[in-house]
Order: structure tokens, then sequence, then C-alpha cells
């Protein structure tokens, strides 16, 4: 696990022209936007340099060795899934530091603390896209992932579609009105622990994904 | 400490079918053209792939079940693998260091200071014969009980091949215990390096021998038409025509030397291994 991760931190930090250039964006975004940009901003790209790593795993047969170093297939997925999570948390962290050091500077310290549990409600998202991207990308591979990634978000947004019109139909009005009743603490919790458990489920996916590989 | 018994795979038309074994100590050649099947018995070895049927059992355990701790025994070095092409040796030395407990920093820098490979430069900038070298000193890197080697000295110079057959002869004298399987298109690479050696060919062991034997026993009989209707066709494992006559491959040169003197009998290679025993004419004897 340790040899993984230190693989995948140097060929993340391979990117620093990229990395740089990321941050001279993020900067001018904390200073003119609005701070669910910059968070959701941040922490998107390091997830999506998280998850580009299996794509270096897989460049030039590289699994093929990487498979024979004291590696089992279940640590593999193990170490993915937790630089995800430690690359999103870092990301949340500089995102919401830089945000609140701006805030401080410009004397709204107080606005920015009370929107602290908004900012994290942005990891649901987050931890969503990670529990869909990484098993799609072992899947399908660099290649063929992005294929799956925009059939899986395409059904996605006609199902949302279709459950609203639904519920606007009135044909679910019952659930509709239960759903508008809950306080937002309560979404967000309730939210949470879905993506907690979608993470799981994606989790158990990879492993299965890696079980049955043949490289 | 390796043993497989009945594996097979089926890609498409062609099925593997192999059983082997490589005991403690012992340097084990496997050797055919290319598409016979080694990769497949290497890939099967390390887990890599599941088989259809048949046992693969390294260090006592199926191979689709090692884990982390049986692969800190095994080094690798595969023709076409090896690390990320954006890391530098530098980066690689440290990811090592990460990967195994044992892994000797000292000993490998300066075998990659002899060489001749530069620490600070991307993989991807090295040429063939570094990436080469680079990935045997891996597979040495760290003590490893069993060494699975494929195509180690593919695309060196012929300095270079000896450099790395030397660190691979070197090691193996140092770590008595430790067992290789080595596969190899060049011949004089396994003769002078394997204990034993089997011939796979369209997925099929056809032949596993000592090399010892191989050099002295076999052997090449050029001989004309009329002389090849009264050989004794016992010991003969192959034949091709050739010009008048025919060129025969056997496995007991001196029992034709004895019997019939004045008959061309050359010394026996793997080279002549693998035509002979590989052509379809060859394998009509058989």
């Amino acid at each position: 696990m340790r040899g993984l991760l230190e693989k995948d931190f140097r060929l993340i930090a391979q990117r620093k022209q990229t990395l740089l250039m990321y941050a001279a964006i993020a900067l001018m975004m904390a200073m003119t936007m609005d701070s669910a940009y910059i968070i959701g901003y941040t922490v998107s790209l390091c997830v999506l340099l998280a998850v580009g790593t299996v794509s270096y795993d897989e460049f030039d047969n590289g699994f093929l060795f990487l498979m024979t170093l004291p590696v089992d297939r279940k640590t593999y997925v193990d170490e993915k899934y937790l630089l995800c999570i430690l690359l999103d948390l870092a990301g949340w962290c500089v995102a919401t530091l830089i945000y609140c050091g701006i805030a401080l500077a410009q004397g709204r310290m107080a606005e920015a603390a009370a929107e602290l549990p908004t900012l994290a409600s942005m990891m649901i998202p987050l931890t969503l896209g990670i529990s869909v991207m990484l098993p799609i990308q072992l899947k399908y591979g660099a290649g063929k992932s992005h294929l799956a990634l925009a059939v899986l978000f395409g059904s996605a947004v006609l199902v949302v579609v279709g459950v609203r019109r639904l519920i606007l139909s009135g044909a679910a009005s019952s659930l509709g009105e239960r759903l508008s009743s809950l306080s937002p603490e309560a979404w967000v919790l309730a939210l949470s622990a879905v993506s907690l458990l979608v993470l799981f489920g994606s989790y158990l996916w990879s492993r299965h994904i890696m079980e049955e590989k043949e490289f | 400490m390796v043993t497989i018994e009945g594996l097979k795979k089926q890609y498409g038309a062609f099925a593997l079918d192999v059983s082997l074994e490589i005991p403690a100590g012992r340097i084990t050649g496997l050797v055919g053209k290319n598409g016979a099947g080694k990769s497949t018995v290497i890939k099967a070895l390390l887990g890599l792939i599941r088989p259809d049927g048949g046992k693969v059992t390294v260090f006592g355990k199926e191979a689709a079940s090692l884990r982390a701790a049986d692969r800190l025994k095994i080094g690798t070095a595969l023709s076409n693998s090896g690390f990320s092409a954006y890391l530098k040796l530098e980066e690689v030395v440290r990811i090592l260091a990460k990967f195994y407990p044992d892994f000797n920093e000292t000993a490998f820098r300066r075998a990659c200071e002899e060489m001749g490979l530069p620490f600070g430069k991307q993989l991807q900038h090295y040429s063939t014969g570094m990436k080469a070298k680079l990935r045997v000193l891996t597979a040495l890197c760290h003590g490893a009980k069993l060494l699975v080697m494929d195509e180690p000295t593919t695309g060196l110079d012929v300095e270079a091949r000896g450099e790395v057959l030397d660190s691979i002869r070197r090691y193996a004298a140092e770590h008595e215990d430790c067992s290789m399987l080595i596969t190899s298109h060049i011949a004089s690479d396994l003769e002078g390096l394997c204990d034993d050696l089997y011939l796979i060919h369209e997925g099929k062991i056809l032949l596993h021998e000592d090399t010892d034997v191989l050099l002295s026993e076999y052997g090449l009989l050029r001989v004309d038409a009329e002389t090849y209707a009264r050989l004794d066709p016992r010991y003969l494992l192959s034949r091709r025509p050739e010009g008048n006559g025919y060129l025969c491959f056997t496995d007991q040169k001196r029992y034709y030397a004895e019997n019939y003197p004045g008959i061309l009998i050359e010394k026996g290679g793997i080279d002549d291994l693998i035509l002979m025993m590989t052509s379809a004419e060859g394998r009509t004897l058989q």
C-alpha cells in the first residue's frame, strides 16, 4: 500500500505545471466568484487527478508489471479509494483555507464561517463522483471509460427529469410533499448516508472488477 | 517451488495445456517460438490470468491466491512491462524502498551506476537496452526466492547482454535456494544459464531435458538419402529435407557415431532443438 501511494503521489507530482495552472485558476475564482465554485472546482480536480492514476497504471501494459509487485488486487483497490478520499479531503481543506483567508482579508469572516456546513455538504456529490468514476475506470480503462461515463451521466439526467415530471404531474405528489417538508439538515444527513452507502457499494464493485480482471 | 499440473487456457483457437516443475535452487528455461504459450505460462504462474483448468502452485499456494507477502519473495522482469515511463530512476528507487522491506538500496544504486542508468532521466527517455537492464535489476534488488524473467536480454547488445547475464548468474550463486524461470530467444543465453529446459510449442510441452544432456547427447545428423534409409529411426526425434539428403535430430548422437561410422554428426543446441522439433516435418517422427 505504501509503495502504491508513493508511486501515485509521484505520478501526480509529474503534472506540476498543470497543478500550478489549476491553483492559479482556483485563486482567481476565490477572489472573484462565489465560495461554492472554488470548493467544487478544487475538489473535483483532486478527484480527477486521483482517478487519473488508474490511466497511468494501465498505460503501456503497466498493470501487468504492477500486479507482480507485492500488491494484491484488494490492496490495489483499497489504495485507489484511499487516494481519492485523501485527495478529496486535502482539496477541500486547501480550498476552504483559501476561501477563509480571502474572506478574512475582505473582513467577512463571520459570513464565511456560517457557510462552512454548506461547503462541507459539497463533499456529497464528489463522493458520488468517486463512486461512479473509479469502478468505471477500472472496468473499461482510459479509452472506453469516457464513453461509459457519458452514457451513465446521460442516463442519470433522464432519470432525474423523469422523476421530476412524475412529481410535478401529481402521480407522486405525496412523495414530493414529504421530501419538501424535510429540513436542510435532514437532507444533508440523508444524502451523506446515501453517498457513503454508494461509496461502499462502489468499493465492493471495484474489488469484484479487479478480482475478475486478467492482465 | 513451482508446480504446474495440467494448466489449461483457451484463447480462441489457441489452447494451452502444460505441466512443468521448477524445484528449489534450479534455473529452468522455457523455450519456444513466438506465440507458443511462454508468456501465458508466466502469467498463470504469477496469478495474472485465471486458468481454465489445472493447478498452478507457487511456494505451495495456488497462484491465484498469492498475497502481497508471497509476492515479496518473487522478482519479475517482463519483456514489455515495467514502471511508468513518466517516472525517473531516482523516483523508482524511492518507490521500491516502500514496496520491499529487504530492498538493498546501496547495491541497487551501485548496479544501476555500473550499468550506466541515469537517475535523473524519465524512463520514457531510456533506450530499449536501458529499460531491459532496469527491469532485471528491479527483479534482483530485494532477495527474491523465485525469479521469473521473460526475455530479460531483449534489446541488449552483446556487451550489455553479458552484463545482465553476469548479474543473474551472480545472484544465482549468492542465493542458492533461489529458483528461476527464464524465457529467451537467444539460445546461448539459456545454454550458459539454465539447469534444464522445457520446449513449448502450440501450447504443449514437447520436451523437457537437462541442459547438460541436451548439449552432450543431442545432435544433428547430416545424411544423404541412401544413408537415411539405413538409419535406425528409433532415436531420431525429427528430420527435414536438406539438399539430396536429410538433416536429422537425435537425442542419442553417440549411438549413431558408434554404429554409423563416417556420418556427419554436429553438436545440437537450443536453436536446433526449436527449429527441428517445431517444424511441421520434424513432428511427423514423434
